[in-house]
């Protein structure tokens, strides 16, 4: 459930739909995920899930599947 | 879930031709959530609608600062649509402020902005004062300081030569941990206050330059605190030190000065009785059994009208929309020894079993106000429903929750904004309540002009001097109805005008057996060696339709006739609240000609007064 949540804040933030995002989904593959949409995506992940990344995980996520994965750790962290 | 659902309803009622339904339905988002992706969302949308049809003001506004604003944009061009507001924008550079306003070539000027906003931090202004003050002796505090206020000068200096933009300037909060820790705010070397003085010569600056505004930067922050509005990882990332609630904040205090600059502030507030201004129901409770008074939550209740006082202070009408017996209603407004707000501070009155709605639009009638200039208070959940429905042009609002915090919600509405603040504010609304005593004798007399030979006017027409001009310039920010050319004007531009040769600027005000109506009309212009051109005509809408429209013209013809420009040439722009004007001009007597404009020769021209008028220029009685 995670990664749709995910999928649909992207589809909504990038204008793109949301079969364009696959799990390899990338700023490589995605031309709006540029560096700046890159934090928005952060800001507005960190609103949907009321949690918050650190400035080394803000860097490392670097496509779908990482960010799905690091606000799955979030949200398990206590 | 995605915003996709909304975006299928919207795409109906563009097919439908429902384009104002389908605008209305897109911003609403906006109301329900602010987020990156909601921002984001809106902005795709909105690409498919025609602004100009939807009566959206367009307005050129360029980002300027010492930070990153690339993120920061979006976050404002959504919250101006929300306001009728389509903003084009310009971001600038990192910390390109300094460059791109002293540079006449520069990238901000080709652009050419209607408003600058210009947020630069104390951090990248002037470092020390921030981290190395413990170092600095009182001379070398001083010397940060000026040097910090000798660049702003020196970038407006250039760009007030350069461009008519308005500018909001930020200024600078003071260091969430100074240096000197609990003795700081003992001393008179202190931190905090060297930014206090930094903030109180930056604000004698923004008086000196025409029209450069302060945006309270230090008091937004201390509002939501130090630790939600910045961001360290934001900062470390992009250079931008805003947290995203911060750029929500700060972007609806930028809208602010949008509305206020282009004249979308709400003006009048309109209250319901039972649970708002007081507590409990009256028609159950009796006069004596409501909330109000020294106790809690009666207290609570007084409060609140004293907020409510205090905007109708501020220059906002107030209203009332009350489901109850006009009767019982009125004697405790009257009589109730708790009652902050008298009957003489309410503008008009609905206290009636009618539809809400249904008062509401013959609360604007009766004001000769738009809807949009309305807010409506309301604690019943289905009567702000039913209006919104009704009304969307009305901002509807719930009053709810804790009785204790009304008041201070009341004063954080961010939505009767202005730019000046004059003696009319503090009387405003007890020049409706005279209105109101005219229009009771209009319904008993039986023509027209033995009613305006009832009222025993007088207009008085006088040029513009430093006691008015504050008015005149809020008479063009504020008047959207009467107003032939709708153009805004500060104070300070209007004195700049002034003093350029062949510009007169005429105010009219208007005394009648009520009461004085204050200055409530003005007419601009400029003559060349021929020609006299009217810049501004504008008439309050109190006052529309006694003559006196067709006098102050009529004074301003004959003035230009007088100084020998036998070529008079007017213009009607037309806006969406400018209709009651269209016909103005051609029943003067001006002929419309190729080019657009009116065009009136007056070689043989002599001015002719209603006789219900007692006209007297400069203090002198004229025919």
């Amino acid at each position: 459930m995670i990664a749709e949540r995910v999928r649909d804040v992207m589809s909504d933030l990038f204008g793109v739909p949301r079969d364009a995002i696959d799990a390899h989904a990338s700023p490589k593959t995605i031309p709006q995920w540029d560096s700046l949409q890159h934090l928005n995506l952060v800001l507005a992940l960190e609103q949907e899930f009321e949690i918050q990344f650190s400035t080394e995980e803000i860097s490392a996520m670097t496509d779908f599947t990482q960010v799905v994965e690091t606000v799955e750790q979030r949200l398990a962290q206590p | 879930m995605t915003f996709s659902a909304h975006k299928s309803e919207i795409e109906a009622l563009l097919t439908n031709g429902q384009t104002d339904a389908a605008w209305a339905r897109l911003v609403s988002i906006l109301d329900a959530e602010t987020s990156p992706q909601a921002n984001a969302f809106v902005i795709n949308q909105a690409r498919q609608f025609a602004f100009d049809s939807l009566g959206l003001v367009r307005v050129r506004v360029a980002l300027i600062g010492s930070f990153t604003l690339d993120l920061f944009a979006p976050v404002l061009q959504a919250r101006a649509y929300a306001s009728r507001l389509a903003a084009e924008l310009y971001v600038g550079g990192f910390n390109a402020w300094q460059s791109e306003l002293l540079n006449p070539a520069s990238a901000l000027y080709s652009f050419q902005p209607d408003v600058i906003f210009l947020a630069v931090r104390l951090e990248e202004l002037a470092p020390r004062l921030l981290k190395e003050f413990a170092s600095l002796d009182a001379a070398e505090i001083n010397a940060e300081i000026e040097r910090a206020l000798d660049s702003l000068r020196g970038a407006l200096r250039v760009l007030r030569a350069k461009s008519n933009a308005r500018v909001v300037i930020h200024n600078f909060a003071a260091p969430p941990f100074p240096i000197l820790g609990i003795l700081d705010a003992n001393r008179a070397d202190g931190q905090q206050a060297a930014v206090a003085r930094l903030n109180a010569e930056l604000a004698e600056v923004a008086r000196q330059v025409q029209d450069v505004w302060i945006l309270d930067a230090a008091r937004l922050q201390s509002e939501i605190g130090y630790q939600q509005w910045h961001d360290a990882r934001l900062w470390a990332l992009a250079k931008l030190p805003l947290s995203g609630k911060a750029q929500q904040r700060l972007a609806a205090e930028y809208v602010r000065f949008l509305r206020a600059f282009y004249g979308l502030s709400r003006k009048v507030l309109v209250l319901d009785l039972d649970n708002v201004l007081w507590g409990g129901v009256l028609g159950e409770e009796g006069g004596d059994g409501i909330q109000l008074g020294a106790e809690y939550p009666g207290s609570a209740y007084v409060e609140f009208q004293r907020a409510v006082l205090d905007l109708y202070h501020r220059g906002v009408l107030l209203a009332l929309n009350s489901k109850n017996n006009a009767e019982e209603a009125m004697n405790v407004i009257e009589n109730h020894p708790a009652m902050r707000l008298r009957p003489n501070h309410f503008a008009a009155t609905r206290i009636n079993w009618l539809d809400k709605a249904e008062n509401l639009s013959s609360l604007a009638a009766e004001l000769n106000l738009g809807l949009e200039s309305f807010v409506f208070a309301d604690d019943s959940e289905i009567e702000i429903a039913r209006v919104r429905s009704a009304l969307p042009q009305v901002l509807a609002l719930q009053v709810q929750g804790e009785p204790g915090l009304r008041a201070d919600w009341l004063r954080s509405l961010d939505v009767f904004d202005s730019l000046s603040f004059s003696a009319e504010d503090r009387t405003r609304g007890a020049l409706y309540a005279q209105e109101r005593e005219r229009t009771h004798l209009k319904q008993s007399i039986a023509s027209l002009p033995d009613f305006y030979r009832s009222l025993e006017m007088e207009l008085l027409l006088f040029p513009a001097d430093e006691r008015t001009l504050e008015r005149a310039a809020q008479l063009t920010q504020r008047t959207n109805q009467f107003n032939l050319t709708t153009r805004r004007y500060t104070a300070a531009q209007l004195r700049t005008l002034q003093g350029t040769p062949g510009t007169h600027l005429i105010l009219a005000q208007l005394r009648d057996r009520f009461g004085d109506n204050g200055i409530i009309g003005l007419a601009l212009t400029r003559s060349d060696a021929f020609t006299t051109t009217l810049d501004t005509f504008l008439l309050s809408c109190r006052v529309i339709g006694r003559g006196i429209e067709s006098a102050l013209l009529a004074y301003v013809m004959e003035l230009a006739r007088e100084l020998g420009h036998y070529r008079f040439g007017a213009e009607f722009i037309p806006t969406a609240k400018n209709h009651v004007a269209e016909n103005f001009l051609a029943e003067q007597g001006l002929a419309h000609t190729a080019d657009g404009t009116w065009q009136k020769e007056l070689q043989n021209f002599r001015a002719a007064y209603p006789d219900w008028l007692a006209v007297r220029v400069n203090g002198l009685e004229r025919a």
